[in-house]
């Protein structure tokens, strides 16, 4: 490669770090907490603490029931019930209603496994606050709404491809970088070994969740555009011409199949049990279940079979039914992405890789801070890139302290569950701009970074505490076998990553070790020996 | 037409025309690399062969991976006019084919 176009795209890698580095940190930082979204979702809701019991209630007229009453308020568009599981040990369901008045209301009710009775209600907290700033970073509807926000987030992974890309042909002695981290040197040489060492390791991993990523994003701004550009405008036109038309209505009322007969089914081939199942047409001769069983390879988002929700017989579903290459391809990227399909210990190893790829992305901007700070390059006032500096530890370890402070937040929460995402937000972006502006009063890079690692240790070991002290859910239900273990376990892992996180402050220098500039000589005069 | 909204287009293109000229390589990144991945993607899904469902999963898997490799062209090729160009020019096609194609229903 000539030197023109190597240094053309060095710059390139360069600037995307500087420029969007720090918003593909935050979508990797979250990105890494999203994973463990179910066993977060289990620690934050007592309602998942149940036991399971080992023949759930009959569930059937409970739920029939509920759809009468929903049914007498409106149209219903989308009817969805869940099995119990030991994550989520509960009957659930959900329900999209149009009223008549032109307004849409969406339930979301749980009912006991044992009991059948009606759950309190429990909305969105942490859990979903974690995942969601990941996938869509909350984004207000007064800028667009989530779908542009989910967007933005595609775009991450289009720069983390390009960043990825471009890195690799700016490295042209890769085989000896994957072997090189001079760890005692000089600081630039540590963080630009850790960054090399880091991104080639990884390189296969990281290139997977940024091209997952970007689908997942991506895809949602994609199919709207699509739809204007090639079907004239026509949405609806092309979901149809992509996944068929629902099944329709009949017209004439029937007797249902028994949703307790549901349960029941396994799936003909692979023999895995029901969990989910989409009910189209209900009390009506045209009603279709959809059935989603738990999928044999855990890289199918789905293993779906269609039956007539009138006699059971297996029907033809063109939407769930087909079984493609295009279509298994794009379904195992869900699972791809988040790492569901090889269990705890496939998303624990995500978890390390995912914080590599937000680490990498750090030291890029500290390395090109401390080469403009300390070194020979940039053209503005050191006093600009002490800012920067500055800016740069607050905004990431800051997003990590705001992260460990949801979860002293979620277990000191009192108001109302109307008002929990809210404050859940506000928790969110008030601890984070807290730690930004401690790290900028603060006009020390290293011991800012260290005491903010240190409070986000401290707020994971007292949230540990407070579930505890709280719930009468001790971290000690792991070894007596008591309770429900899942909880549990995200206790033990949140002590576990204190325990890391303290260690790491520890570690890290409290002053910057380097050569320091030696002063200028005094000037030297020659007095005569006269 | 309403004027108002050509008035807004004129002065987008304008504004656009302006920033290709000045800084090629940075425009062609930034926007013409993002319309250029728009058009192809959609008069691909118009001209290509086969069940159109499983063209569109196949074309929307492509969607990022051709964002990306039109963006590292922006500063691969050499000359920042002959980048610059050809997204422009894939725009176009694309933008035509789109027009005249009517979609599979």
């Amino acid at each position: 490669m000539d030197r023109e176009r190597h240094q053309r795209n060095y710059d390139l890698h360069s600037w995307i770090g500087v420029a969007l580095g720090w918003f593909v940190y935050v979508v990797c930082f979250t990105g890494s907490i999203a994973l463990f979204y179910h066993e977060i979702l289990g620690w934050e809701d007592p309602a998942k603490r149940t036991m399971l019991p080992a023949e759930p209630i009959a569930f059937h007229e409970v739920f029939d029931g509920w759809v009468a009453e929903r049914d007498a308020e409106g149209e219903i568009e989308f009817l969805t019930v869940t099995f119990p599981t030991v994550m989520e040990p509960y009957y659930s369901a959900f329900a999209h209603v149009d009223h008549d008045d032109g307004t849409h209301e969406n339930f979301f009710p749980r009912w006991h496994p044992a009991t059948a009775q009606v759950l309190p209600e429990r909305k969105d907290g942490m859990a979903r606050w974690l995942l969601d700033f990941h996938r869509d970073l909350m984004w207000p509807s007064a800028l667009g709404g989530r779908t542009v926000g989910r967007a933005l987030v595609g775009v991450a992974g289009v720069i983390l491809m390009l960043a990825i890309l471009s890195g690799v042909v700016a490295h042209t002695k890769i085989t000896d970088e994957l072997f090189t981290l001079r760890y005692w040197r000089s600081v630039r040489l540590k963080w630009q070994d850790t960054h090399k060492v880091l991104g080639l390791w990884g390189l296969p991993f990281y290139t997977m969740i940024a091209f997952t990523g970007a689908f997942l994003g991506i895809v949602a701004i994609l199919a709207p555009l699509v739809a204007v550009l090639a079907f004239k405008g026509d949405q609806e036109a092309l979901i149809e011409a992509v996944l068929g038309e629902p099944p329709q209505a009949v017209g004439a009322p029937a007797d249902m199949m028994s949703l307790d007969d549901v349960i029941t089914l396994r799936h003909p081939e692979t023999g895995e049990v029901a969990r989910r199942v989409n009910i189209h047409n209900w009390r009506d001769q045209g009603a279709v279940y959809d059935v989603f069983f738990e999928p044999q390879s855990k890289l199918e988002l789905v293993e779906a079979k269609s039956y007539s929700g009138v006699t059971g017989e297996a029907v033809t579903n063109p939407a769930i039914m087909a079984d493609t290459p295009a279509l298994r391809v794009s379904t195992a990227i869900t699972p791809l992405h988040y790492g569901t399909y090889g269990g705890i210990t496939l998303k624990l190893l995500y978890l390390v890789l995912g914080m590599s790829a937000a680490v990498i992305t750090a030291f890029g901007s500290m390395m090109w801070i401390e080469r403009r700070l300390h070194g020979n390059e940039g053209h503005r006032s050191p006093a600009f890139y002490r800012a920067l500096s500055r800016l740069n530890v607050g905004i990431t370890v800051g997003v990590a302290v705001a992260t460990a402070g949801l979860f002293v937040h979620n277990t000191l929460y009192s108001g109302t569950e109307a008002m929990r995402m809210i404050w859940t937000g506000w928790a969110y972006f008030a601890v984070w701009f807290a730690a930004i502006g401690y790290a900028w009063f603060r006009a020390d890079d290293y011991r800012a970074t260290k005491e903010l690692i240190t409070l986000t240790g401290a707020f994971l070991l007292i949230a540990s505490a407070l579930n505890a002290t709280l719930t009468g859910h001790p971290v000690w239900f792991v070894l007596t076998g008591e309770g429900h273990a899942p909880t549990a376990w995200v206790d033990v892992a949140l002590i576990v990553a204190s325990i890391a996180t303290f260690g790491i402050a520890y570690a890290l220098p409290s002053f910057r070790v380097g050569k320091k500039r030696k002063p200028a000589a005094p000037a030297t005069t020659f007095v005569s020996a006269e | 037409m309403n004027p108002v909204l050509i008035g807004v287009l004129v002065m987008l293109l304008a504004g656009i025309g302006t920033a290709t000229y000045k800084a090629p390589r940075l425009t062609s990144i930034l926007f013409w690399s993002l319309t250029a991945t728009i058009f192809l993607a959609a008069a691909l899904l118009l001209i290509v062969p086969g069940p159109f469902s499983e063209v569109a999963l196949w074309m929307s898997l492509a969607v990022p991976l051709i964002w990306a490799g039109f963006q590292f062209l922006c500063y691969w090729e050499r000359n920042q006019w002959r980048v610059t160009t050809l997204l422009i020019a894939v725009t176009i096609v694309g933008a035509v084919l789109v027009a005249i194609i009517e979609p599979p229903l």
